[in-house]
């Protein structure tokens, strides 16, 4: 064989041997993964990449997609196939979600062998073993490996090596609006607190809002890219619910009987349906504010999220943070309005909220979803009625109210127009403290009132204990309140009674449809109550005090009763959540005290004036409060009041009236100008009216106070000292302040002659025959039951007394030696005069500014009585009131109301320089 | 005063001979007690042997299987040497080995830091919950392990991994019982009635230390019982009448293989260095299962073939994987197109008769038995894919029943063996009445 034979021989040889090898298909590695939900063992349907990395012999990466394995009889998530020569790095699921599901990577277990078969049954051993809980994974989750990556090695090109990813459910459903989905409701008038109830008075409007994920992920997964030879992690699906809407449905009855649905009728705002929705059961959409605003945090989490390299792609806990924040209230921009005759009570308030699928990426909307809210927030219709105090005043000008009582006291004469304001008040309900006057006014429908007496109203005379019933006028006047008009019908005689009476207010709320207030409650009640004709045991529903009971709503709607604790929330409900409040005026007429006078002097200068130089009786002469007369007298047992100037009082020669104070140019006789004389006494006497009866006891009786206070003023009136201290000597001869002191006068009520000018009180029964002592020294001295004459009726009463300023008395100014009298001048005698009835409590005063009155200026009883001329009440001194005194060095004018005020009162002048022993002397 | 008093009127003559006389029985005395001291010495050292020997030849046989089965090899000195001692991680390591059937778990396994002896294996059973830390780590993996420590390992593996109810009920009486903890007790009731443990099982002496004819023994027989080192646990033959007569050609034969397949002679190509099955497993076991995929799914795609669906593409991507050779596509085509025109429809079912795995002298060769069932076709002639390609091939039944020795070949890369297409009729391995070939 020949050499050239011999290498045509090997070369074919060598050819055979390497045709198989020429031709020899190389399968490359095999990598099937699965993605195994480790408590059901089974594969998870989404979970599987699109891709993975592969790493060729020279470093460089490149992706291989995820494919279809040729007739694998097992099941798989992903499978890959690859060059012998390459490495490939198999990541676990880059799907972060899937359906709303996340799940939680435990690890992988991972086997190769060059049998799928065989690595399979193996892998499904491993599997059982760990579902068990006996054996742990190949590779546990690592918290600081955060790229999980497995880099398939195997000594053997064909091997098959199967990756078991394991996971658990993060929850269970895990999605977060079936965790939570709150319903909750604002209405605008309530800050800062969180209860599960909210309170919203019927025709109100409410705002359901629901706490719930503005969006959560429904699909969530990247996939590897590769840029500039990196891997880097791009969003391939991020999909979301976002929410759309919701609506609130109508409700279940909570605690509340057949039918305690919450009731919504009004127009909705924003972006919903225009037409009233009416009924029981109609759906309210409610729609999402600020869905661009959405749409910005959806894109900027794609930013965040998007690209990210190598070792960065989200772990499981950036997962949750891709969820949104809660809606609020100010997601929701749909007012509804609690149908203005729901009954009040508690409902639950459940809803619906519906997400819609949002493709982030590409901006496209899909299905819907609805959840319901889970939590039980109730609604609790709540009408708060609250009502102010209702003011009564009246216009009659018959009324003076010089007493101390209570100011809401009003005083009623007889035939007395009058007007009571209603309105409501705000009480300790946040939302009621947040709305508006009118709002507030809304929630009432009627007023009631029911007197105790008969009255006149839009020309009607209602007859005591009728209810009359009032439409709440609260919107049509500014002020928001309502104005009841009426007089007291001619029948009654109120100022006979002289107590009190009463004027029930009831302000029902807007929810009651009824007249069950009206028939049970006043009708029947109230009215029974006033009358006064039965048992007060069976009163139903008011208590002693007139509040109503609690049981009043169980009987006039049953099962509407909002006292069951556990839904109270941060605030007890208030007891009259029953649909009414109720209030009462008492009124009443009141006693007088008037007519104050001097009539007798004992000084012997005076005694021409008042006595009869024939007789010694007095003669009549009285020196009057004022210029005007109070003239008060009964007629068919009702009080007549008249003011009128008084005749009559000028003394001849002079420009001087016979009013007070008694002083200087005083005395008739028009040649006398000195002033009474220190040491001589003066008797005076005042009137006050309302039954009256004396009984000599002090507990029920009657008494006139008088507090005399003193002051100097120099004969020229230029000098006025208004802090002096008075002294007297006592029986040792020195002397002794007189303010304070023991120092009495003893005088006989019934002298036979000092009531005759009180021809109207010529009853002198009650008038004492004896020496009664009258402790003047006394910071106050009083006029008993025994100084006392009264009319026929026993409605006027005439209190008689007597007062003098010792005869040795001294003034110096306050913190003077007792030794520096003043001199030159008068010391002025001002009595306060009060007329005290413990029997009702109450206190009249001359001195005190009439609270009926308006302004009150000059409006007590000296000054309607014109004093020193005075003739203009409820207006101020000034110097053209030609006030004056004439004094006998001159004017003293009282040209200012400071002055006024502090010389008003003024009853008496001595003489500073005279006195009494002197005429003895 | 003693023997040695001499008395005063004796010479010195006299004395040295009582002397002499001493010493002599002296000597004699001192050779009977050392005649009785060895005597007594002998029988000791013979009772110890007699109550002491362990009979090692029960467990010879274990050896040659361990062999066979591709075990030996997996000890640490590669030898299965019935009186050498084990370790405990070696121990392990031979579980592990039966479980899974390899000589490697590479790839079952996660790679460990831990470099102590057989590490790998031992933090995997760890893992998997077979062993615990406590019974075996680094300081004591060498320790030589004992056979009550085995006992339980084994049949954690088989309650746990392959879970299987055991069978713990006291069917034996075990003289020693009574010196083993539950799970101890569990184990050896389980395996002695699962005939795991066969040998020397009256008195278990479970504290001793484990030498490898014991571990042999468990192996072996564990393997066989639960079918370990069969392919998809398929069960091993142990019914004496399907025994094929070429049994010792097989490392085992299965119970769902007739034994008339396992008796079909092998193939040579008369070229030195045949590999019976015998011989091919032990090395290549775990290459059995991808043999079997290959071969199956290779064959069902070939034998399922249906006119009015079959693409070429389809076809070609099916069998791709398996076949050696880059598939002609011109010759496929030919095919598809012959089926279609002759509106061939048939299905049918391939079944690796494992182990029959062997080495003719050039190529290996895997027997699969087809199952065919001719559902129509306008012809009986070259009906499966390469029948046209070589002379003709006639099916004269609708249902034919075959067997063949396929070809299969390795890449330079790999152990993995691949298919060496080919027509049937050139690997048929049992004829069948049913097929004729002819050559054109």
């Amino acid at each position: 064989m020949n050499r050239k034979v011999l290498l045509i021989l090997m070369t074919i040889i060598v050819t055979i041997l390497l045709s198989g090898n020429v031709y020899a298909y190389d399968n490359g590695r095999e990598v099937f993964v699965r993605h195994i939900d480790k408590e059901s063992g089974q594969i998870i349907d989404g979970l599987q990449n699109s891709n993975q990395e592969v790493v060729d012999i020279s470093g460089n990466s490149s992706l291989v997609s995820n494919s279809t394995a040729d007739d694998a009889s097992i099941s798989y998530s992903e499978y890959y196939n690859y060059n012998v020569s390459d490495t490939m790095k198999i990541t676990k699921t880059l799907v972060m979600q899937v359906d709303g599901k996340k799940y939680e990577y435990l690890g992988y277990n991972k086997c190769t062998s060059p049998d799928l078969y065989t690595a399979y049954d193996i892998q499904e051993q491993k599997k059982a073993l760990v579902r068990a809980g006996t054996a742990s994974l190949d590779q546990p989750y690592d918290r600081n490996q955060a790229n999980t990556t497995y880099q398939t090695i195997s000594s053997n090109n064909n091997d098959v090596t199967i990756i078991d990813f394991y996971y658990s459910k993060k929850d269970a459903d895990n999605i977060k609006p079936q965790l939570y989905c709150n319903t909750s409701v604002w209405t605008g008038n309530e800050s800062g607190i969180r209860s599960n109830v909210t309170y919203i008075p019927a025709g109100e409007m409410l705002r359901p809002y629901f706490e719930t994920p503005r969006y959560f992920v429904k699909d969530l997964s990247y996939e590897k890219t590769i840029e500039g030879g990196k891997v880097k992690y791009k969003l391939n699906k991020f999909v979301v619910y976002r929410i759309e809407e919701a609506y609130l449905k109508s409700s279940e009855s909570k605690h509340i009987g057949d039918s305690g649905q919450i009731e919504i009728t009004g127009e909705l705002v924003g972006d919903g349906p225009a037409s009233a929705i009416e009924g029981i059961n109609n759906k309210s959409t409610i729609l999402v504010q600020n869905k661009a605003q959405l749409t910005d945090e959806l894109n900027y989490l794609v930013n965040n999220f998007n690209n990210k390299e190598n070792n960065k792609f989200p772990g499981r806990n950036e997962i949750d943070q891709s969820n949104g924040d809660d809606s609020s209230s100010k997601d929701f921009d749909a007012d509804l309005v609690v149908k203005a005759r729901t009954y009040n009570g508690l409902r639950s308030a459940k809803g619906n909220v519906v997400y819609r699928e949002y493709n982030v990426l590409d901006g496209n909307y899909g299905a819907s979803i609805e959840y319901e809210s889970k939590n039980d927030h109730f609604i609790n219709v709540y009408t708060p009625v609250f009502l102010e105090k209702p003011q009564i005043t009246t216009s009659s000008n018959t009324s003076i109210d010089h007493t101390s009582l209570n100011s809401s006291t009003v005083i009623l004469a007889d035939d007395a127009t009058f007007e009571i304001k209603l309105s409501c008040k705000d009480a300790d309900f946040m939302y009621y403290n947040n709305i508006s006057p009118e709002r507030k006014a809304r929630f009432v429908s009627y007023y009631y009132l029911i007197f105790d007496f008969d009255v006149i109203h839009n020309g009607v005379q209602y007859e005591k204990g009728t209810v009359i019933q009032m439409t709440n006028q609260a919107l049509y006047n500014a002020d928001g309140a309502t104005y009841f008009h009426g007089q007291v019908a001619p029948n009654e005689t109120l100022s006979r009674d002289n107590s009190e009476h009463k004027i029930i207010v009831f302000a029902s709320a807007d929810n009651m449809r009824d007249n069950a207030l009206l028939n049970y409650v006043a009708d029947q009640e109230v009215a029974i109550q006033i009358k006064k004709e039965k048992d007060p045991s069976e009163r139903k529903y008011l208590d002693d005090s007139g509040n109503n009971k609690s049981n009043f709503l169980t009987d006039i709607e049953h099962s509407k009763n909002n006292t069951d604790a556990q839904y109270t929330g941060w605030a007890t409900l208030y007891g009259d959540g029953y649909y009414f409040a109720m209030d009462s005026v008492t009124v009443r007429t009141v006693s007088k005290l008037y007519d104050f006078k001097i009539t007798d002097c004992t000084d012997l200068a005076f005694k021409s004036a008042f006595r009869d130089s024939n007789t010694n009786e007095l003669q009549g002469i009285n020196y009057y409060s004022g210029i005007r007369r109070l003239f008060v007298y009964t007629n068919a047992n009702k009080e007549v009041t008249t003011l009128f100037d008084r005749n009559n009082i000028k003394i001849p020669g002079t420009s001087a009236t016979t009013t007070l104070p008694l002083g200087p140019y005083k005395h008739l006789s028009s040649t006398y100008i000195s002033a009474p004389k220190l040491g001589y006494r003066i008797a005076f006497d005042v009137k006050t009216t309302g039954y009256y009866e004396p009984t000599g006891n002090d507990s029920s009786s009657r008494k006139i106070g008088i507090k005399p206070t003193y002051y100097y003023v120099s004969k020229d009136g230029s000098t006025i000292e208004k802090d002096i201290t008075l002294y007297y000597k006592d029986q040792s001869g020195k002397y002794k302040k007189f303010v304070g002191s023991d120092y009495s006068i003893y005088f006989k009520p019934n002298d036979g002659y000092r009531y005759k000018s009180n021809s109207s009180t010529a009853d002198t029964s009650y008038l004492s025959s004896k020496e009664e002592e009258l402790k003047i020294g006394k910071e106050e001295f009083f006029l008993t039951d025994n100084m006392v004459t009264l009319d026929d009726s026993g409605y006027i009463q005439s209190w008689y007394g007597e007062f003098k300023l010792p005869n040795t008395t001294v003034a110096v100014k306050n913190g003077d030696n007792v030794d520096k009298h003043l001199k030159d001048g008068y010391i002025g005698v001002k009595f306060e005069i009060i007329c005290y009835d413990q029997k009702l409590g109450q206190n009249i005063y001359y001195d005190s500014e009439n609270k009926a009155a308006s302004p009150k200026t000059n409006t007590t009883q000296w000054d309607y009585e014109g004093y020193l001329g005075f003739s203009n009440p409820g207006q101020s001194v000034n110097e053209n009131s030609s006030l004056r005194i004439q004094l006998e060095k001159g004017i003293w004018s009282i040209s200012n109301q400071s002055l006024y005020d502090f010389v008003k009162g003024t009853v008496l002048l001595y003489d500073i320089d005279a006195r009494a022993a002197d005429d003895i002397n | 005063m003693g023997e040695g008093f001499v008395p005063s009127y004796q010479d010195e003559e006299e004395r040295l001979k009582v002397r002499k006389e001493k010493d002599r029985k002296d000597r004699i005395k001192s050779i009977i007690i050392s005649v009785i001291a060895s005597i007594v010495a002998l029988g000791i050292i013979f009772l110890g042997y007699t109550i002491f020997n362990v009979d090692y030849s029960k467990y010879e046989k274990y050896e040659e299987k361990m062999d066979i089965y591709g075990f030996s090899k997996v000890y640490d000195n590669q030898k299965a040497n019935t009186k050498e001692k084990v370790t405990k991680s070696e121990a392990v390591k031979m579980i592990l080995s039966c479980l899974y059937n390899v000589s490697s778990i590479d790839g079952i396994a996660m790679p460990t830091e831990e470099t102590y002896s057989n590490a790998i294996w031992v933090e995997y059973a760890i893992k998997q919950g077979i062993v615990s830390r406590e019974e075996i780590n680094a300081s004591n993996a060498n320790d030589k392990v004992k056979y009550q420590e085995v006992l339980v390992w084994l049949y954690n593996i088989k309650a746990k991994v392959l879970n299987i109810e055991p069978d713990t009920t006291a069917n034996f009486n075990i003289k020693d019982i009574n010196a083993y903890n539950a799970d101890q007790k569990f184990a050896i009731y389980d395996l002695l009635n699962s005939q795991v443990i066969v040998e020397n099982f009256k008195r278990v002496d479970g504290n001793r230390r484990l030498y490898k004819g014991k571990l042999n023994e468990l192996i072996v027989n564990f393997a066989e019982e639960y079918n370990t080192i069969t392919v998809g646990n398929a069960k091993i033959n142990i019914n004496e009448d399907k025994i094929p007569e070429n049994s010792n050609m097989y490392p085992y034969t299965l119970a769902s293989v007739q034994k008339d397949v396992y008796e079909i002679p092998f193939k040579n190509n008369g070229n030195e260095g045949v590999i019976y099955p015998i011989d091919y497993y032990k090395d290549n076991k775990e290459y059995y299962g991808q043999i079997k995929t290959y071969v199956e799914n290779y064959y069902n795609t070939l034998l399922n073939i249906d006119y009015n669906s079959i693409k070429a593409g389809d076809f070609k991507r099916k069998i791709k994987k398996y076949v050696y050779d880059e598939i002609d596509d011109n010759k496929l085509s030919s095919y598809i197109e012959y089926v279609k025109n002759n509106h061939i429809k048939m299905s049918g079912k391939a079944a690796a008769q494992l182990p029959c795995v062997y080495f003719d002298g050039e190529n290996y060769r895997v027997r699969v038995k087809l199952e065919i069932k001719i559902e129509s076709s306008d012809t009986k002639d070259n009906l499966i894919y390469h029948d046209l390609e070589s002379g003709k091939t006639s099916y004269n039944s609708d249902l034919i029943t075959i067997c063949v020795d396929t070809i299969m070949q390795k890449t330079d890369s790999s152990e993995t063996l691949f298919i060496k297409e080919g027509t049937i009729n050139s690997i048929i391995s049992k004829t069948s009445s049913s097929i004729v070939s002819k050559e054109d």
